[in-house]
């Protein structure tokens, strides 16, 4: 899996889009204890980036791992992507509904949506850039 | 053009629903988005099938408005995703529709921008977008300028004081990022996309059975099997005739029973009698699955197994009879009125596991029929008020009334249930939790802005 030498930066971006979705999402709730909210959003990163990491990893990764070889990523993208999406729309819609739209958990689920289906660009975009690259080298 | 519709519509989606609950919003909605792909996408309007799934949308928008439930809302819900998975392929079958229709909302324009990097491999990249001159440009200037305006408003009381007054509350980043979601949804409902590989395999596969595409089977082998499901079908034949038989004796009998016996021998009986017939159905599908269509000198077999469909759906409509008697012993009630559909639903189906085995069809063809016919018995329940129709038969027809019952049903029956307790001498706990469910349907409808109207609203006003 070449697009595996990519994958740590592409976990750091998927986590710092994640971040900036999230608390954009829930900027406008109230705070109580205002003052700390810089620290608190500094300190999110943390769990962001292990919760991020940990689903690209385990969700998204394998379906590059475990691939024939004679498999694009570009052909891993257009045969998974429709069924992931759907799936991961279905667990968040669920999550939303039965928590009966709670502001948090949808913005939760709202960023993973948008994370998870960015990273799956971000990785297969990789592999065209190289190809793109090879191209005009030649 | 099509940038400015899609804003326009992201805007007016903002204005129905945000802060809204569902009401006039959801069905205004529903022909906003018929609007809209009519506008972007007229060409793919001409063909019936689609044609049929936008009047399927707008019966379930019309029936949120006049009796908004939580039927009515799945219903639209589901009709909207029919309808633009209709769009994106008319051809393939429902359930795939279904399919395309949420793959579009959900992820169409990901999809394009993703084509979009594929075709910059091809021919030169386009330029990038300088981000960095970008923020130079914005974001310099307007840092620096919020730091000057902070300093004169230290230096200058009357222009602090002008400052202090703008209202900032007008700018609202949770508005902003509802009209973007709902900017996001126009314009993947307006640039329909399809999985391609099952699409294209689904509208591949017909609807009959081709004997050229079957694995060939020996003649020895396929006699054997053709023996076991004649001994099978004789078998299941005689046991069912004498099922209907002690069951008809039985329905004589049932004017004896205690409410409780009788609801209990209609949920157990209800129960097995689907289950039965969905294993009916299985078991005639594995026999006429292949070869055993097509072999000669089968007619036995299908005249045993049409039998065996007759059979079976008689002893639907016995059970059908029972359930009926049941409700008008003791009144509707959501529980019976599903029964009921679930009947129906069985009777449908194996009507079409005959057509199947008759006009030698395959299983797509059962999974496509049924699955039609689901959809349209789901819209067609939408455009009724349940509610209202099983609290107004059994205040007319049933002498024990379950008041509770009917009381803890939506709002759709309140008007009703405070007609009947104007009219009629009721015990003063259900009296007063009448009037407490209406005083609350009152209070919610005066509540409700425009967006959330119904067609309660209306009643009231006048």
């Amino acid at each position: 899996m070449k697009s595996s030498n990519n994958l740590i930066p592409i976990l750091f971006k998927a986590s710092a889009f994640a971040t900036i979705l999230f608390w954009i999402l829930i900027f406008s709730e109230k705070f109580e204890s205002e003052s700390f909210i810089i620290a608190i959003l500094i300190l999110s990163i943390i769990p962001i980036l292990i919760v991020c990491s940990l689903t690209i990893l385990f969700t998204i990764a394998p379906f590059f791992l475990f691939k024939k070889n004679n498999i694009s990523n570009d052909e891993i993208f257009k045969k998974y992507i429709p069924y992931y999406s759907i799936i991961i729309f279905g667990i968040s819609t669920y999550y939303m509904i039965s928590t009966k739209f709670n502001n948090i958990v949808c913005a939760f689920f709202i960023t993973a949506f948008f994370t998870l289906i960015k990273s799956w660009i971000w990785i297969c975009k990789t592999s065209i850039a190289r190809i793109n690259h090879y191209k005009f080298k030649n | 053009m099509k940038k400015i519709i899609t804003l326009i519509s992201a805007v007016v989606f903002s204005t129905l629903f945000y802060g809204q609950n569902i009401g006039l919003n959801l069905s205004l909605f529903s022909i906003l988005t018929v609007l809209i792909i009519g506008i972007t996408n007229y060409k793919r309007f001409k063909n019936i099938s689609t044609i049929f799934k936008l009047i399927s949308y707008l019966i379930t928008a019309i029936t949120v408005f006049f009796y908004k439930s939580d039927l009515t809302i799945i219903a639209n819900i589901l009709a909207f995703f029919t309808f633009i998975g209709s769009i994106s392929q008319h051809k393939s079958s429902i359930y795939i529709q279904w399919i395309n229709g949420v793959y579009t909302t959900i992820f169409s324009s990901f999809s394009w921008y993703y084509d979009s990097l594929n075709l910059e491999v091809e021919s030169i990249k386009k330029e990038k977008i300088n981000y960095a001159y970008w923020i130079k440009i914005i974001g310099i200037p307007a840092f620096l300028i919020l730091i000057f305006i902070g300093l004169y408003r230290i230096g200058n009381p009357m222009f602090d004081e002008l400052i202090s007054k703008i209202d900032f509350s007008l700018i609202n980043i949770q508005w902003v990022l509802f009209t973007s979601l709902g900017y996001y949804l126009f314009y993947n409902i307006t640039n329909p996309i399809k999985i391609e590989p099952i699409t294209l395999s689904d509208i591949n596969q017909g609807n009959n059975l081709d004997k050229n595409t079957l694995k060939p089977v020996s003649p020895k082998k396929l006699n054997e099997e053709k023996q076991l499901a004649i001994v099978l079908m004789s078998l299941l034949n005689l046991l069912i005739i004498f099922f209907t038989f002690t069951y008809v004796i039985h329905l004589t009998e049932i004017h004896n029973m205690v409410a409780f016996q009788l609801s209990k021998q209609v949920h157990n009986g209800v129960n097995a009698l689907i289950f039965s017939n969905l294993l009916a159905i299985a078991i005639i599908v594995y026999f006429f699955r292949g070869n055993l269509n097509f072999l000669e000198k089968n007619y036995i077999l299908k005249n045993l197994t049409f039998s065996w469909i007759f059979l079976n759906l008689s002893v639907v409509i016995i059970t059908m009879i029972l359930n009926i008697e049941y409700i008008t012993s003791f009144g509707l009630t959501y529980k019976r009125i599903g029964v009921l559909f679930f009947l129906t639903a069985t009777s449908i189906a194996l009507i079409t596991t005959f057509i199947k085995v008759y006009r030698i069809k395959n299983l797509w063809f059962l999974f496509r029929k049924n699955t039609q016919i689901a959809f349209g018995v789901l819209i067609l329940a939408t455009t009724i008020n349940w509610d209202k129709i099983i609290t107004y038969y059994n205040i007319n027809n049933i002498e024990k009334i379950d008041l509770k019952y009917l009381i803890k049903l939506s709002n759709n029956n309140t008007f009703l249930l405070k007609d009947y307790s104007k009219k009629n001498k009721i015990n003063g706990k259900s009296k007063t939790d009448i009037d407490i469910k209406h005083s609350e349907y009152i209070e919610y409808l005066n509540k409700n802005s425009w967006q959330e109207m119904v067609y309660d609203n209306l009643k009231i006003k006048k």
